[in-house]
């Protein structure tokens, strides 16, 4: 349960600062903010204050009031005046979110963005922009048609038509008036409210083919029902997978990495034993199919049967074609 | 005992911080509080080189001080180096940066994110138009989110960065596990998994590995890389790993297949399906067909289609024949 020293430090170091900057705020706004209990706050304190230059006496240590219980003044920060230069780990994460947020198709803040990363960039003097632009890729493989096409209907609020090619293999026709488009890893998503089902829908941008714009106003927005999308993003929240059932599915040693995926759950007997989560029982037989023989179903029986015709009637299938 | 080390290493810190000459080690030994506790000048010299490379992880600038014929005459922190020079951010750019920690939200750079604004934060903001300010994270909020959570990104990220080379135990999908010594070049988020990509010094060429599959901690070891990255072949990477390119003719029925779809350079619509052609890794390829079994009509070469059928007659034989 100890704390680390690597994450521990930097805080310390953060803290004096930080802390100098706002003289007489309290314990609670100061853990809240940092992310910790006032008790270990209090610890941290404690620890900076013995702390300071060699000599060790009265005014060479750090000097912190805060016995009060309640409120913090930094009377001597010894050399810890102003914060460290960020780190590159610091930079990157900064850096690679501003980017992400600036390559969203239709994006208003953009130019913002761009002057920000610059300022980070500049500032720390590591060139940091470059380094991290070669070694740190989410790569998104939207066509790049597809791309421009969502931005231009976006900015001109215009309908867009599009072939769907969808996470369930099947492939359908679109017209959508679209809301935004947001990253969640490496996908893109579009936001819209789509004709065909007269509700808001998510649809992945790289799963879109055959773009094209139509002259039709946008749909306004009141006419559905605004906030929470529906469908695609119910069905893929970490709730619903929560909730839904599971199956029981034995791994080879090849497979073990899976345990490790974040939304499979081993089971506490077996390591070599699964249960993983699944709201179609179709998507539970195409992923095992794509796990190529590497996993068995157990349980589910019955999913275990149609997964057994399925590979019987593939089989049949490609080898008379030859 | 964990209190005691974050004592002495804030006293390292500031003793090299307040110093204008370098400190020798000599001079640490003697008076920086916690090192004066060591008998031996053995067990003072591990503690000290350990110390001081932990600080250095951490991005604290120690500057090494020789003379003229490179004998080491002691160490400092030079203050201009340490500290964060103020970016004048206004108000919005500090709310801008609020939503971009937040696109690490569940991400092992989540820490680092959260970190930096704290340091920025010890600085005073410049005045927006008071209304300005809200808006910016109204409209920003949940736009982006990364969960990369595997633990190997960042000893990765330092070594790429660093041009050093790491090394881990790998699983590959169906051989047992390795020791490798690699050179990072890149980190790769691609189809919602996380790769590396870079020099492998066992096989001696380039080699892409999934972080899911590397077993235990990456180390990252004092050695520099050797082989120079390219950024031309992380752009053009072909993955998975050890496979060769093949180019497949799928047969899919009319709106079905919509994987297949997604990776085909070309589609042509027939009366009664569509034919498919795709350039990849074998591996991709067969995972695909397989994952649209139901609607793949027929495969083509040969060589393709046994190790699908193959695969399938393996796995039939799992259920019991």
């Amino acid at each position: 349960m100890a704390e680390n020293v690597q994450d521990r430090l930097p805080r310390l170091l953060a803290l004096v600062p930080w802390l100098s900057h706002r003289p007489g705020i309290t314990l609670t706004e100061t853990a809240g903010h940092f992310g910790i209990s006032v008790d270990q706050l209090t610890t941290d304190l404690y620890q900076l204050v013995v702390c300071g230059v060699p000599g060790y006496g009265p005014d060479q240590l750090v000097d912190i009031d805060f016995y009060d219980g309640e409120h913090i003044w930094v009377t001597d920060p010894q050399t810890l005046s102003a914060p460290m230069r960020l780190t590159a780990d610091e930079l990157t994460a900064h850096l690679m979110a501003l980017r992400f947020l600036s390559q969203l198709p239709g994006l208003a803040d953009r130019e913002e963005i761009g002057m920000l990363a610059a300022k980070l960039d500049q500032a720390t003097g590591l060139s940091g922009n470059e380094s991290t632009e070669n070694i740190f890729h989410v790569m998104s493989h939207v066509e790049p048609d597809v791309q421009n096409q969502v931005a231009e209907s976006l900015s001109q609020g215009v309908k867009i038509q599009f072939e769907y090619l969808a996470g369930d293999e099947s492939v359908t026709q679109r017209v959508v008036s679209p809301i935004r488009v947001f990253r969640v890893d490496d996908n893109l998503y579009l936001e819209a409210v789509c004709d065909q089902a007269e509700a808001i829908r998510l649809f992945r941008l790289d799963r879109i083919r055959g773009t094209h714009l139509l002259d039709d106003q946008v749909a306004h927005l009141s006419d559905f029902e605004t906030g929470r999308p529906k469908g695609a993003t119910d069905s893929n929240s970490l709730e619903a997978i929560k909730m839904a059932p599971q199956a029981t599915i034995r791994l080879s040693e090849s497979a073990r990495w899976l345990a490790e995926e974040y939304w499979i759950d081993v089971d506490p007997d077996d390591p070599m034993v699964i249960k993983v989560p699944f709201l179609s029982e179709d998507w539970l037989i195409r992923w095992v199919l794509g796990l190529g023989g590497s996993v068995q179903v157990i349980e589910p029986q019955e999913i275990a049967e149609r997964l057994v015709s399925t590979i019987r009637e593939g089989l049949d299938r490609l080898q008379a074609h030859g | 005992m964990n209190r005691g080390k974050t004592e002495r290493l804030l006293n390292l810190v500031f003793a090299l911080m307040a110093t204008a000459r370098p400190l020798s080690r000599e001079d640490i030994r003697q008076s920086v509080s916690g090192y004066d506790s060591q008998s031996s000048s053995e067990s003072f010299e591990r503690m000290f080189e350990r110390d001081k490379d932990e600080l250095r992880s951490m991005g604290i600038p120690i500057i090494t001080v020789s003379n003229a014929f490179d004998e080491v005459l002691g160490y400092r922190i030079s203050q201009d180096n340490y500290r964060l020079i103020d970016l004048h951010l206004t108000a919005r750019e500090l709310e801008i940066l609020g939503v971009t920690q937040e696109v690490w939200d569940q991400a092992v750079l989540g820490p680092a994110a959260r970190s930096a604004i704290w340091k920025i934060e010890s600085f005073s903001v410049e005045a927006d138009t008071p209304q300005s300010v809200g808006a910016i994270s109204r409209s920003l909020t949940g736009l982006a989110r990364v969960r990369a959570r595997e633990a190997a990104i960042l000893p990765l990220l330092k070594a790429a960065r660093e041009r050093r080379v790491v090394q881990f135990t790998y699983k590959p999908l169906d051989k047992e596990a390795e020791k490798r010594a690699f050179e990072p070049w890149s980190i790769v988020c691609r189809g919602g998994r996380w790769y590396t990509v870079g020099f492998d010094q066992d096989r001696n060429d380039q080699r892409t590995f999934r972080l899911s599959r590397i077993q235990g901690t990456v180390v990252v070891t004092a050695r520099t890389a050797t082989a120079p990255p390219s950024s031309e072949i992380v752009r053009s990477i072909a993955f998975p790993h050890d496979d060769e390119i093949i180019e497949a003719v799928i047969d899919v029925a009319k709106t079905h297949g919509a994987t297949l779809r997604r990776n085909a350079q070309w589609v042509e619509n027939l009366a009664d399906h569509d034919t498919l052609r795709i350039s990849a890794a074998q591996s991709d390829l067969v995972e695909w067909i397989l994952t649209s079994l139901p609607e793949v009509l027929s495969i083509q070469p040969a060589a393709l289609r046994h190790s699908v059928t193959s695969t399938l007659i393996n796995m039939e034989g799992g259920y019991g024949g």
